[in-house]
């Protein structure tokens, strides 16, 4: 089956110091797909790579069957790609206001406020009067994290690439962040490609997982499937995180 | 206005500003003299040709130097070699006039082309209009449009920006066009009071600089008070000085903005905006008190 993200042999890295090694990956439609992988296996270099914002030496990656290798990135986002970056993924000099403006930038001015309506219904918090005129620089942790999620789906995305949502929260929160993931999926049906190193929570949220190590795919399986398998648990999960 | 554009939005030292003032000064020079065109009618070929300078800029020293991994240090000195050869060219333009046309294009003021109105005049009165003007064009701008908001993005994260679906490319060239018109409108008013030619811009830059400095860096609003304190506390101690120790002073002006820039790297860094009246008095009891021990 042809999904709707394709990475063919894709080699990239930063300048001459390669991160990813002949990776290929089919994203299947309608799914949440985890990718999951110890630190430095070039998770955010994938996510990354599919943006556009580093160099990539050879291969194809294909967005609804067009090749995007190539392309400004704010071209990537015209075709309906929303990337929430691991960190900085908020303007911090910005009110929440003008961080949701810019998140829907392509947007006509009429649409952008009525989707910054139907966004907000989504993060009730963010809308409240004392929040919307707030700086971002003056929210809590979990409060920037559902800014950044907020901002990203302004832009009405067909894929959302999110790159370790929960880093740094507490358990709470970062089931929180989940529910919110879960509930943007269903609501707006928009395909979900999340990174992430806490493993078993990721795994128990998505549909299809890929296992990133030393910048090449080591297994893909359903999530299910990964979760449930001990010898990955063994192997990765010591170290990704498993929920006790 | 446009140094402090350029640093708080593209994230550059601009050392090439003063000069940009001077390009508006022959601009409006050659208008004036080449053209028949009146002195004010001639902003508008200012801020057009001011703006394609600062876009060439852009294009051509500031985008180049970026995508090879320039540091905002080593862009920085850049702009000083471009303001090296943005004076060697105007030199050579104002050779080139009186050569061709016979006019003396050094040492000039342009006084005689200037009007009076109630009593003022007309450069006071147009450059204040000016002023107000872009003052309030800018603040809609950056508060009201999609643009502005987006200009306010890439001068704090231009990789996220361009991740939200802008295009920093354009917007930088727009920011540049700003910070190339600005200076060179500004200069267009120059040479009504004073007597101008190629280097005017080395006796203009610590002025420029130190309103900047005063002001923060960080907003135009800031700028603009910056500046208008800096030529004001200038223009009225010099001008109170050659009264009083005559009008061999006049010589050293340039050296009130060079010491209130050094009173406010020193005293607050951040500028006017970090001021609260409690450290304003804090820092005068400083200053006078280090005063009494020098005396």
């Amino acid at each position: 089956m042809i999904g709707v993200l394709q990475l063919k042999n894709v080699n990239s890295g930063y300048g001459t110091r390669q991160i990813l090694y002949d990776l290929s990956m089919n994203v299947k439609k309608g799914s949440i797909t985890v990718i999951i992988g110890p630190n430095g296996a070039g998770k955010t270099t994938l996510l990354r790579t599919i943006m556009g914002l580093i160099d990539i030496y050879s291969g194809e990656i294909l967005f609804e069957g067009k090749n995007i290798v190539g392309m400004p990135t704010n071209k990537i986002v015209r075709l309906g790609v929303s990337y929430i970056p691991q960190r900085n993924n908020i303007f911090e000099e910005l009110t929440v206001r003008e961080n949701l403006l810019m998140g829907g930038y392509l947007l006509k001015k009429d649409e952008r406020e009525a989707r910054m309506e139907e966004v907000l219904e989504l993060f009730p918090v963010l809308g409240r009067k004392d929040y919307i005129n707030r700086k971002a620089s003056r929210l809590s942790g979990g409060e920037r994290r559902m800014l950044a999620l907020a901002k990203g789906l302004m832009k009405k995305p067909k894929l959302i690439l999110l790159d370790e949502p929960t880093e740094g929260l507490m358990p709470k929160l970062t089931m929180e962040v989940y529910d919110k993931i879960k509930e943007i999926h269903q609501e707006t049906g928009a395909q979900i490609i999340m990174t992430e190193e806490k493993a078993q929570f990721a795994l128990e949220l998505g549909d299809d997982a890929f296992l990133l190590v030393s910048g090449q795919i080591q297994d893909h399986r359903s999530a299910k499937e990964m979760l449930n398998d001990p010898d990955l648990r063994e192997k990765y999960f010591g170290i990704l995180g498993v929920r006790k | 206005m446009s140094a402090t554009l350029a640093l708080a939005k593209t994230n550059v030292p601009n050392f090439a500003v003063a000069t940009f003032g001077t390009i508006g000064i022959y601009i409006t020079f050659s208008c004036i003299k080449l053209l028949g065109i009146g002195l004010y009618p001639s902003l508008l070929f200012c801020f057009v040709g001011g703006g394609l300078v600062g876009v060439l800029t852009y294009i051509f020293v500031i985008r180049p130097l970026r995508r090879r991994g320039a540091t905002s240090e080593e862009i920085m000195i850049a702009t000083l070699a471009l303001d090296i050869f943005l004076i060697a060219m105007l030199n050579i333009y104002a050779d080139y006039l009186t050569r061709k046309y016979k006019i003396m294009a050094r040492d000039f003021t342009l006084s005689a082309y200037d009007f009076s109105i109630f009593g003022l005049d007309g450069v006071f009165v147009v450059s204040t209009s000016v002023f107000l003007a872009v003052l309030v064009v800018l603040h809609l701008i950056f508060t009201k449009t999609n643009l502005g908001i987006a200009m306010k993005a890439i001068g704090e994260n231009p990789s996220l920006a361009e991740c939200d679906g802008v295009n920093t490319e354009f917007l930088y060239i727009i920011t540049w066009f700003i910070v190339g018109a600005l200076p060179a409108l500004a200069g267009a008013f120059f040479p009504v009071y004073w007597m101008s030619n190629p280097t005017t811009s080395m006796f203009v830059v610590v002025t420029v600089f130190s309103g900047c400095v005063l002001g923060g860096f960080t907003t135009i609003y800031d700028a603009a008070v910056g500046g208008y304190i800096v030529a004001i506390a200038q223009t009225a101690l010099v001008s109170y000085l050659s009264n009083v120790v005559g009008t061999w002073i006049l010589s050293y002006g340039f050296l009130i903005p060079l010491l209130i820039m050094i009173v406010t790297i020193f005293v607050f860094p951040e500028g006017l905006r970090s001021l609260s009246l409690d450290r304003l008095l804090r820092s005068s009891r400083y200053i006078l008190t280090r005063l009494e021990g020098f005396r």
